[in-house]
């Protein structure tokens, strides 16, 4: 009965988003605040209806309830608790009732926390909330239901796919899908401020916590899906330009963009066409992140949901939104009046040019991801796109972009002065022209691109970082500490999430050091990387709860003394036959020796791969101090103004103009 | 019942919850007021930034300035914007009117459409039936787990492939078959046995690695029935009806009587029936019928066929019959494409027979992969 009682409260929640799509835009369209006041406790009632409904799902799962088809399909009884609990959303139907939740959980922030937001927009807002879980509800209902039952129940399910049966598997989906649904709800405010007109620096700042909390969380779901990828999947490498991966990347860089932006507008009330024109592309991608990897379009290890009328229908609901979100826009264009001018040469003159790089490279990951779909369903040809396409398009435009980043920081509203930032930077540059060349010493040989690369990101990293100090000590060290106390949490959240990417900068470039041995090995021979050796002891089979293993015996030695035993190991599950790596990793600050074992097919060889990767973990630090940055700024209530520098001799010229 | 108490205390909950302001209304906000606080407060922030040293007075009076003309600005448009309706408490009544009547009226019909009300839950650990499959069912998992760890158990994976036949886990016997032949080598028996569970892995479809397990079988004995019958019908999938035909009619010739031989007999009718095999030259009740049948036109055949089906479905529900009477007509109709009369008469079929024939009416389920009504 639980069960059914969760498949009611979905049918429910569909029959109030109707509501809630329509009376509160009513509301805002009529101006009637009695109207609006129904938007917010319809979000609440949704997400508790949601929330039984997952709540009962999750019931089903937990007591392995196979008369519920999706159970049946996706669990096991023998299947450890947690992978019981996590294999909720671990499938296409479970994961899209996850995507409806965290869309209603979105909702019910804004309601919650509406004390302060216009009635107007309020209204408008939550109303095209509404309208995106209703077609997300109806996609649900009508064709994934994860609610179906099975007569007669069979008493043992499928098991869960191994490869997933991991904690990364828990927590790496839930992030993932927090930003990119994160994502809609910065896509309603755009289209509410759209439909009421109203589209200001207050709007920006009424933006601002929900397009911090969405980036944030995308920023982390990236961060570890590459991270599981790195230690799950065991090919060693950080990033594959894999078509899902790609899919969470594009919003993300426009979604950065967009933050980027949003601060011109709420400080400056510049940029405003651009901003909001930024929340709907972000949320389109996200909504094209979710079509790909859902219709099965693209063939990968993520598309679990092979069914093309599925897909017919995110494509369906895609449309309708970016299509309808583009005639918006289209018809209000007229109205949005520009705010205020700048020099090319100030703060807004480098955000503007942020954005054209994000907004470029995310329209080359674009290309690079859908090209060879196109051309397949023209031609019939299959190409594949791989790295080499991103790493000539996505990566010489970000270079430039990361050079501009401490100087863009410390560049004044309004007009700037390029040669005094840079001057004032002189201290910056000159120690991490030092560190690199005291890291290049280290290193030795090696490609000169990639010691210029680690000096690049050593520069973010100190320039950054270096504007704290910078401003503390204006006018003095008298009163530096009272300054420093006094700096807005935003400032200090810049600078961390630059030096953020600085690190991540860091890291990614120490891949072009890292050593690789690929072979066969029998028990007692030895392979050497970089400074530490590695001698196989032997190969021994081993029975786990549900899998036989293969796991091989390494020890690590470091030139004068063992300093770790590995165990890498080759799973087979008994349930699904497939089989999977774990690898063994032994951390030395940074970084790591990394071995995995493929077929060991006589019993006495061990096929390997190893590695000595340098300062590995810094690709996924540099990302999470990005997000811990934006947690800061997300603190800071405080309203932001950029208060415009003065030009020195004709202050009758600066009249903003409207 | 409980479920419908349940439904009603849901729909008028989430009803009330989202009426709620209306008895208690929101303090309104307007655009305006909103404006005013907010570069009110941005006036505030940008004195704390002079206070701390953050910025220079002029930079504050420059950015008031602009502050200042903003606000202007939101003024007039609001001014122009500003038009309260008279007809507020018709909008309210709309309103509520909309979600009393909208919620109920939309969510129970979707509800009695993609739902089954009235369908207990069932978890595992509830399910200790009195009927033994549940004891099975953990009988099972003991085998499982020792299976696990004992991976080279040969017995044990024989013990358990056919249990998970009759589950319906059929990838699961296909493994466990292959562990056995893994471990204790290839017999025909064995070779057979992993076939079968492949084609009903496949929906019966004939792959090709279970055809070349039979044909492997075949190869260690020849005489082995099992497996020629199978071949047979992976001949004709390939195309070759008449090859098809041959071989069974072959196979039937070398068979005893007796279930097997009943079993082939009973593939060469269906033969016959889609017209690919000629009729069967012996006389006989039945085939005369047969060669009636066949000598009909297309759709009268067709019509004919139906009628000797419905008749023997009322025959059957009226005065009831044996398992086999009923195995034919479930049969017949998934011949006929009627998987919904086909579940009917499976229910029927368990009503009128009982326990007695209950895993038999299992078997047949799964083998054509119906539904019954629990």
């Amino acid at each position: 009965m639980i069960v059914e009682i969760g498949h009611y409260a979905l049918v429910l929640a569909l029959a109030l988003t109707l509501f809630q799509a329509t009376v509160p835009l009513w509301g805002a369209i009529k101006r009637d605040s009695a109207l609006v006041a129904l938007g917010p406790y319809a979000a609440i009632a949704q997400l508790l209806l949601i929330g039984i409904s997952f709540a009962a799902l999750t019931h089903a799962y937990l007591g392995s309830d196979f008369s519920v088809a999706n159970v049946y399909q996706n669990s096991h009884t023998l299947k450890p608790l947690i992978y019981k609990w996590s294999g909720v959303w671990g499938n296409h139907e479970g994961s899209m009732l996850l995507w409806v939740l965290i869309l209603a959980l979105f909702g019910a922030g804004v309601a919650i926390f509406s004390r302060n937001l216009p009635d107007d927009i309020l209204g408008a807002t939550l109303a095209v909330q509404a309208m995106i879980a209703a077609a997300f509800l109806a996609f649900l209902l009508f064709a994934s239901n994860p609610f179906l039952r099975l007569a007669p129940a069979p008493f043992e399910g499928r098991d869960l796919n191994p490869i997933l049966q991991d904690p990364g598997l828990a927590i790496h989906p839930p992030l993932l899908y927090l930003g990119y649904v994160g994502y809609s709800i910065v896509f309603s405010f755009a289209a509410g401020a759209l439909i009421v007109g109203r589209i200001d620096a207050a709007f920006a700042r009424m933006l601002r916590p929900w397009n911090l909390v969405a980036w944030i969380t995308l920023t982390l779901g990236i961060a570890m899906g590459s991270y599981w990828a790195y230690y799950e999947l065991g090919w060693g490498g950080y990033w594959f330009w894999d078509p899902v991966e790609n899919a969470s990347l594009m919003p993300w860089l426009t979604g950065t963009a967009l933050l980027h932006s949003a601060i011109v507008m709420e400080k400056r009330e510049a940029l405003k066409i651009w901003t909001i024109l930024l929340a709907i592309i972000t949320f389109s991608l996200s909504l094209l992140g979710t079509f790909l990897v859902r219709s099965g379009v693209l063939t990968s290890v993520h598309a679990f949901a092979v069914d093309p009328e599925r897909g017919l229908f995110i494509l369906i609901i895609l449309i309708a939104f970016i299509g309808g979100s583009f005639t918006l826009f289209a018809l209000r264009a007229r109205a949005m009046e520009s705010g205020g001018l700048f020099a090319p040469v100030s703060r807004e003159g480098a955000l503007v040019l942020n954005n054209l790089f994000l907004a470029v490279a995310s329209l080359a990951v674009l290309v690079g991801t859908l090209y060879p779909l196109a051309l397949e369903g023209v031609t019939g040809q299959k190409i594949s796109v791989g790295p080499p396409f991103f790493n000539l398009t996505v990566v010489p435009l970000m270079l430039p972009l990361f050079v501009a980043i401490p100087f863009g920081q410390r560049l004044a509203w309004k007009r700037g002065d390029l040669l005094g930032v840079t001057q004032r930077m002189g201290l910056a540059i000159g120690l991490s022209f030092i560190a690199t060349l005291i890291a290049a010493y280290y290193i030795g040989r090696g490609p000169a691109l990639a010691i210029v690369a680690i000096g690049l990101g050593i520069f973010i990293l100190l320039a950054s970082l270096d504007e704290i100090r910078e401003r503390a000590m204006r006018g003095g060290t008298s009163g530096a500490l009272r300054r420093l106390i006094g700096l807005p949490r935003t400032f200090v959240a810049t600078a961390l999430a630059h030096a953020g990417v600085g690190i991540m900068v860091i890291g990614i470039a120490f891949t072009a050091f890292e050593k690789e041995a690929i072979l066969s090995m029998k028990p007692g021979e030895s392979v050497k990387l970089g400074e530490y050796t590695l001698t196989l002891r032997g190969i021994a089979p081993y029975t786990g709860p549900n899998y036989t293993s293969t796991v091989a015996r390494f020890s690590v030695h470091d030139g004068t003394r063992e300093v770790a035993e590995l165990r890498p190991a080759k799973r087979v599950y008994i349930g699904r036959q497939m089989p999977t790596s774990e690898v063994g990793r032994h951390r030395v600050g940074f970084s790591e020796v990394y071995v995995a074992i493929g077929e060991t097919s006589d019993g006495a060889h061990v096929d390997l791969r190893a590695y000595w990767k340098p300062f590995v973990t810094l690709i996924w630090l540099g990302p999470a101090l990005m997000a811990l940055a934006g947690l800061l700024s997300l603190t800071d209530r405080r309203l932001r103004v950029g208060a415009p520098r003065v030009a020195a001799r004709r202050p009758e010229r600066l009249e903003p103009a409207e | 019942m409980t479920l419908w108490i349940a439904i009603v205390v849901l729909t008028v909950g989430a009803a009330a919850l989202a009426l709620l302001p209306l008895l208690r209304p929101r303090r309104s906000r307007s655009s305006l007021e909103h404006a005013v606080q907010f570069y009110e407060s941005r006036r505030q922030e940008l004195e704390r930034q002079v206070a701390a040293g953050l910025i220079s007075e002029s930079e504050r009076a420059a950015s008031e300035a602009e502050q200042a003309r903003r606000l202007l600005a939101i003024g007039r448009q609001q001014q122009a914007a500003e038009e309260q309706g008279h007809d507020a408490a018709f909008r309210r009544k709309m309103a509520a009117l909309l979600l009393l009547l909208g919620l109920p009226l939309l969510s129970i019909p979707i509800y009695l459409r993609t739902g089954t009300p009235n369908f207990p839950d069932q978890p595992i650990a509830s399910r200790v039936a009195p009927n033994g499959d549940a004891e099975m069912a953990q009988a099972l998992q003991r085998i499982e787990l020792h299976l696990a760890s004992n991976p080279n158990d040969a017995r044990g994976f024989e013990v358990i492939a056919p249990a998970y036949m009759r589950l319906g886990r059929f990838q699961d016997a296909a493994f466990a078959y292959r562990r056995v032949i893994a471990i204790s080598g290839e017999t025909a028996e064995r070779l057979a046995d992993l076939g079968e569970a492949l084609i009903a892995a496949q929906n019966g479809i004939v792959s090709a690695e279970a055809k070349e397990a039979f044909l492997k079988a075949v190869a260690l004995d020849p005489s082995f029935a099992k497996a020629r019958f199978y071949i047979a019908l992976a001949t004709e999938q390939d195309g070759d009806a008449a090859g098809a035909v041959q071989k069974l009619q072959d196979l039937s010739a070398s068979l005893p009587e007796g279930p097997g031989k009943m079993r082939v007999e009973a593939e060469l009718d269906r033969f016959r029936a889609e017209g690919k095999a000629p009729a069967r030259p012996q006389s006989g009740p039945q085939s005369e019928a047969g060669r009636a049948l066949s000598a009909l036109p297309a759709d009268e055949r067709a019509k004919a066929i139906e009628g000797m089906v419905e008749s023997l479905a009322a025959r059957l529900s009226t005065q009831g019959g044996s398992f086999e009477e009923w195995q034919r007509l479930i049969q017949a109709r998934v011949v006929l494409n009627q998987r919904d009369k086909a579940a009917t008469a499976l229910a029927e079929a368990r009503k009128a027979l009982g326990d007695a024939a209950r895993a038999e009416l299992d078997r047949l389920a799964t083998s054509l992969d119906l539904k019954g009504t629990p």
